[in-house]
């Protein structure tokens, strides 16, 4: 077979080109330097319903008048005047053409992002090209992802910046713990710890650091937790708790007392700490061995009391809280 | 345009180019109109108050006071001046606050045709 | 060559200024409020930008739109904010039913139409005043430190760099937005000279 110049006659180009457009997935529209339509591709017509006499040689915005003044219109215009490209972004511009995935249903546009280009025919006629592209489906997409990233979290209830469970799984598993303790009349502790001057460490070395440094404490916790019921979350803040089932007092005091002496060690700089060159922990504890007069809230405010002891005593300590009595280790 | 007896126009605005362009237009026009400029709203207020010009044209955006606030003032002490804002802030807003003024909007860039448009409307106050 | 003189630095404030006038006007009808406007500053700088840029933005990262204009003169044109003041920006535009999540989605394609909306409407101001024809590529979003958005190491010979500082005031939050226009030394004449004969025919 001859090779012949595939575009020789402009009519074959033409009618190439037009058909090209109208199988286009994108809105392809075409409008003259006086605000007329010259073109509306397929895709547009379906998405539209407008008939080829509402758009063909017709003003584009006596098609559309709820288009008057809008930014479109403007974007279109100032196109046409200046010859510079203009970019409407679905996040900006609601959906501004009336164009629908369902035309029985015209309750939901299709979300619109719009490229007006201009296109200089010769020196005195300009047209702009005004490329519709249908990104609902990257939208809903969004949404989707969005929503199951959220679901992700909500079932997993893992605080974000740490990485250790939040205070909603904190609250679900030490009401499961204090259930299961009282049946088996078993003893169960809770550690309340704070970061000291944490505030001061964000003032002096930044809230990224800040946030690394909550990183590393939550790390360190978790390297401390010798078996599998034991469990840490991360409270609010700069405050964490710990919930050592079937553990007594004394357990859990060594094992606070270990945690404070780990966290010390790993000697992250805190030089506006009022009592160390590093990064330190006040700690309380509380516990309980009958079940009789007690609730798991009453169990977390025992042991923030403790905490509260630890702070006023100094701070960089751990303090217990003992049936009435708060006694400093 | 027919050529009508000699008017005074105060020309505000912060542009010295601004002003020699509306100055230059005004005077293409009307050769035998008398101009005096003002670069802020203050003293434009200051120059309404001492020479009673016939017309104004006042800029919107400048230090100190908005054209707007300019206008306001300068209608309390007369409330027959003439003014026109004449500004590059063409939101509805501007003409809004205009039209609530009383004065007649006409948006920059500053142009034969633009002047026009103020010269018009002076002459139609006339 | 570096030095405006008072009337063209005039002449330039004045595009600038109807410029923004514009695209106040497109973005208000974006968010339906109203734009408080500042008169644009001006500033020529030399090739030794990084120090200037650091104390004009006080911030080592920027955030930034970018188109490249064509045509009598030749000029890369930035919109640059501070990286952190863009989500408050956006925030207000988009409206405050946003998560944050859907917000950082969204940022990008909102600056780049931003960006889009005030470059555009500056080299407009500039084409209808001084009478030339521009083209231009469609917007880019950068971030990064300002050496690298402005690509500043790798200098084509001397380049030119008009700063317009312009502040966009939305009824609860004031954007500090910075206009850079990037030239190089021929550019920056033909701009002079446009400027130049503009100024002749008043």
């Amino acid at each position: 077979m001859e090779h012949c110049l595939p575009f020789e006659h402009t009519e074959q180009l033409l009618k190439i080109c037009t058909a090209a457009a109208d199988k286009a997935s994108v809105g392809i529209a075409i409008i003259d330097n006086t605000g007329t339509i010259v073109f509306w591709n397929q895709w547009l017509k379906n998405k539209s319903g407008l008939r080829y006499e509402d758009t063909m040689g017709v003003p584009f915005l006596s098609t559309f008048p709820e288009l008057i003044n809008s930014r479109l219109a403007l974007a279109i215009d100032s196109t046409i005047k200046y010859g510079l490209p203009a970019l409407l972004s679905q996040s900006l511009n609601k959906a501004p053409l009336p164009l629908f995935e369902n035309l029985a249903d015209r309750s939901q546009r299709i979300q619109q992002s719009i490229q007006v280009t201009p296109l200089d025919y010769d020196k005195n006629t300009r047209y702009c090209i005004v490329q519709v592209n249908d990104v609902s489906i990257a939208v809903k997409k969004e949404r989707l992802l969005r929503e199951q990233a959220e679901t992700l979290r909500g079932l997993a209830f893992i605080d974000g910046l740490t990485g250790v469970p939040n205070r909603r799984q904190l609250d679900e598993y030490l009401a499961d713990e204090f259930k299961r303790a009282t049946r088996s009349n078993s003893p169960l502790s809770v550690i309340m710890l704070d970061i000291d001057y944490f505030k001061k460490f964000n003032d002096t070395y930044g809230h990224q650091n800040g946030d690394f440094c909550l990183r590393r404490i939550a790390n360190g916790l978790k390297s401390m937790l010798r078996r599998p019921a034991d469990f840490v979350a991360r409270y609010g803040g700069e405050e964490f708790v710990i919930i050592l089932p079937d553990t007594a007092f004394s357990g859990a005091r060594t094992l606070a007392e270990e945690i404070r002496l780990h966290i010390e060690s790993l000697a992250i700089p805190h030089s506006s700490s009022k009592v160390s060159d590093h990064v330190t922990l006040s700690i309380g504890i509380s516990n309980a061995q009958t079940y009789k007069n007690i609730t798991e809230q009453a169990l977390i405010m025992q042991a923030d009391s403790a905490l509260y002891e630890a702070k006023n005593n100094g701070r960089n300590r751990v303090v217990v809280y003992d049936g009435h009595e708060i006694g400093s280790i | 345009m027919t050529s009508s007896p000699t008017k005074t126009v105060l020309v505000v605005d912060d542009s010295r180019l601004s002003r020699m362009m509306i100055s230059k237009f005004i005077l293409h026009m009307q050769p035998t109109w008398l101009i005096t400029e003002a670069s802020s709203g203050r003293e434009a207020i200051e120059k309404a108050k001492a020479e009673n010009p016939d017309y104004i044209t006042m800029d919107y955006n400048m230090d100190g006071l908005t054209g707007g606030e300019a206008a306001h003032e300068i209608l309390q002490n007369a409330p027959d001046a003439t003014i026109v804002m004449f500004t590059a802030n063409i939101q509805p807003s501007t003409k809004a606050e205009a039209e609530n003024l009383g004065v007649f909007f006409v948006g920059k860039p500053v142009t034969e045709n633009s002047v026009k448009q103020a010269l018009d409307y002076f002459v139609s106050r006339s | 060559m570096m030095n405006l003189t008072e009337i063209q630095r005039d002449a330039l404030i004045e595009v600038f200024n109807i410029g923004v006038g514009n695209a106040a006007n497109s973005m208000s009808q974006l968010i339906n409020e109203k734009i408080k406007l500042s008169v644009p500053k001006l500033q020529v700088l030399a090739n030794d930008h990084e120090t200037i840029l650091k104390a004009l933005i006080q911030s080592e990262r920027i955030c930034a739109v970018s188109q490249n204009f064509t045509g009598p003169l030749n000029a890369r044109a930035f919109l640059v904010f501070p990286e952190g003041k863009t989500h408050e920006i956006v925030r207000r535009m988009i409206g405050e039913l946003v998560s944050a999540d859907e917000l950082n989605t969204m940022e990008e394609e909102a600056l780049r139409e931003l960006g889009n909306i005030i470059l555009n409407a500056c080299i407009s101001s500039m084409s209808e005043l001084l009478g030339t024809k521009f083209e231009s590529s469609l917007p880019i979003y950068h971030l990064g430190t300002s050496c690298d958005v402005l690509s500043l190491d790798n200098d084509s010979g001397e380049q030119f760099m008009l700063l317009l500082h312009i502040d966009f005031s939305m009824p609860k939050e004031k954007i500090d937005g910075y206009l850079f226009f990037l030239l190089n030394m021929a550019s920056f004449n033909d701009l002079i000279k446009k400027v130049d004969l503009f100024l002749s025919e008043i």
